[in-house]
């Protein structure tokens, strides 16, 4: 790690904690950074209970998912080989927004927090088909992620019948779909760490060899790698992570496709360094998000995903229009 | 033709055996019961025309591709595609024809990924790692470039990394897909020489070549291949003859003695083409008034 790399990693650190204050301090009620800063300390404080309660939890679960789709980006682009590749095109977030919509139109009572579950099967299964469909263009990186696309038109297409036909169960489900964090408490939060315990460790074994990977497969066959091993492997490890975010909280898109790229131009391309970098920026991205989505026009609040898209969107063209490969 | 596969015909120790050897895309066969030993310690040069699985047969010899039938072993019958992929990596490498290089790394970075077979799952180097690696870089002549980001540098000074990349490899065996592809002459006679140098510290290397008169200068040995099949094997005075041109290249050349090296050559009989030859063209005359 070079002397420019730490200071980097410094300046992420304080950008992240700086964003969280503040997402704590903002909201109907302002609370000034510095009694965020003492409430955070101690708990007999006046603002104990609006912090604890709402704004804590919230702001855990948007960093956290921040963490798991910046993280599953980061792995899609390395698997893909495709800088423009993200989990949003394999399929997996319409694949689970599929499922929490039949959920909210065949069980129209099912309790609230059936929902982050019904978007996990929803998310797995979506991958178990793209793999069995698209199991033969594993070494050709870009043909798969083009399935991903069409399955998530697929998807897509079957949500908006859904919700045309089934117009009035509809409200629960589009709220969840469009990527908010409104409403998230603390019973949320064990919905996406175990996820993160585990995989993230996952992650950082398979670090050296996703870089090995960046040299082609067949340099990184000769050199002793099973390359569609470690290409099922890491796959199966980013749907994991956006499944669990998509499960909390919708979609949130475009974070997956930006985090990676933030944080390579920050810290180049050693994926050890990459994973906890990416990580962060990913948190900074959608809490920031989430924190602008309330202040911009209040009271309305607007849903986090909505934000990152108004961003994303135009990133990902400035993207293609710089770079001159694609 | 049948060869003895612990040994070939003079005796030398064998560095691979390829046994019944075939090989599919689908329906379609690209290498039919081939059978090959590839001798220790020499320069074997695989040439024929284009589509006569060369290539394939390389990159099978390399684990890039599974043989449909058959085995490739190295010389204490190791099979290749059996054995763990890690160890063989330590005894084999390749390079291949186009090698991609990532952005945004240097050259001792990639050199480094060399020597991904000896190490742990966070690629840690060690000392004797480091030294393999400046020997390396030292061997192919890019030491100067060590800091140097891969976008910054030209096709032959690339090429060179990747050398440098399959030397921190550290095997005995070394196989070359068209190397000189994308070089100039001087830069391809540079690459050349690197081999032989490389052959003469103890390297077996096996390469497939386009340009048969250079095949013919810096190779021991010839194998001729067309359809999938060998048709010939042994050294170039031996094999290359005008008769395997027509036979193989379907090409009309006489060979003589290359005047430097005294290995054969080739030269095209052909009806002359070039203006050099005829009287001056209109278009000529009117460009001289």
């Amino acid at each position: 790690m070079s002397k420019n790399n730490v200071l980097c990693f410094f300046a992420l650190a304080l950008t992240l904690a700086g964003f969280s204050i503040w997402h704590l301090a903002a909201g109907a009620v302002y609370i000034p950074p510095s009694a965020v800063i003492a409430t955070l300390q101690s708990s007999n404080t006046e603002h104990h209970f609006i912090i604890n309660n709402f704004r804590l939890p919230r702001m855990y679960i948007a960093g956290l998912v921040g963490v798991a789709l910046g993280l599953s980006g980061l792995l899609v682009q390395g698997v893909v080989r495709n800088p423009l590749a993200s989990p949003d095109i394999l399929g997996v977030t319409s694949g689970a927004s599929l499922s929490v919509i039949l959920l909210a139109i065949l069980w129209p009572h099912a309790p609230l927090h059936y929902i982050p579950w019904a978007a996990l099967v929803g998310g797995f299964s979506a991958t178990a088909i793209l793999l069995l469909l698209a199991r033969k263009l594993l070494h050709r990186p870009a043909a798969f992620a083009l399935v991903g696309i069409a399955l998530s038109a697929i998807f897509g297409a079957a949500i908006d019948y859904l919700l045309i036909v089934n117009p009035l169960e509809i409200n629960t489900a589009m709220l969840w779909l469009t990527g908010s964090v409104w409403g998230r408490n603390w019973q949320h939060v064990p919905l996406i760490v175990p996820w993160l315990v585990v995989l993230i460790p996952i992650a950082l074994t398979l670090a050296y060899r996703l870089d090995i990977l960046s040299l082609g497969d067949n340099t990184a066959t000769s050199l002793g790698n099973s390359v569609t091993q470690l290409r099922i492997f890491s796959m199966l490890i980013a749907i994991s992570l956006a499944s669990a975010a998509v499960s909390v909280c919708g979609s949130i898109s475009f974070v997956g496709l930006i985090a990676p790229h933030i944080a390579r131009s920050l810290f180049g391309a050693r994926h050890l360094l990459l994973i906890p970098t990416t990580a962060m920026v990913g948190a900074v991205l959608v809490i920031s998000a989430d924190l602008f989505a309330r202040i911009l026009i209040p009271p309305i609040e607007l849903p986090a995903g909505v934000l990152t898209a108004f961003i994303g969107a135009p990133y990902f063209i400035y993207l293609l229009c710089r770079d001159q490969q694609w | 033709m049948i060869i003895d596969n612990s040994s070939s015909h003079d005796g030398k120790q064998c560095a691979i055996n390829i046994d019944n050897l075939s090989i599919n895309y689908g329906s379609k066969s690209v290498i039919r019961q081939l059978n090959l030993s590839i001798k220790q310690g020499a320069i074997t040069a695989l040439i024929g025309p284009n589509g006569c699985g060369k290539s394939t047969l390389l990159k099978c010899i390399s684990r890039l591709i599974k043989p449909t039938h058959g085995s490739v072993t190295m010389a204490d019958n190791t099979d290749v595609h059996q054995h763990p992929s890690r160890d063989i990596a330590k005894r084999l490498a390749l390079l291949g024809q186009s090698s991609q290089a990532p952005e945004g790394i240097d050259v001792k970075t990639l050199v480094a990924y060399g020597r991904a077979p000896y190490l742990n799952q966070f690629g840690v180097l060690k000392e004797s790692d480091h030294q393999q690696i400046n020997k390396a870089m030292h061997q192919a002549g890019v030491e100067d470039l060590a800091d140097c980001y891969l976008d910054q540098l030209s096709g032959g000074q690339l090429q060179r990394v990747w050398i440098a990349l399959v030397l921190a490899q550290d095997t005995d065996i070394l196989l070359l897909d068209e190397p000189t592809t994308y070089l100039d002459i001087s830069h391809q006679y540079d690459l050349l020489e690197l081999l032989i140098t490389l052959n003469r510290s103890g390297k077996t290397i096996v390469i497939v070549m386009h340009d048969l008169n250079q095949a013919c200068r810096f190779a021991d040995e010839l194998i001729v291949m067309r359809q999938g099949e060998i048709i010939n094997q042994g050294t170039p005075k031996s094999v290359f003859t005008e008769q395997l041109l027509k036979d193989v290249f379907d090409f009309n050349a006489i060979v003589i003695d290359d005047p430097q090296s005294l290995t054969p050559m080739s030269i095209a009989k052909l009806a002359p083409l070039s203006t050099q030859a005829s009287e001056p063209t209109v278009l000529m005359k009117v460009a001289q008034a």
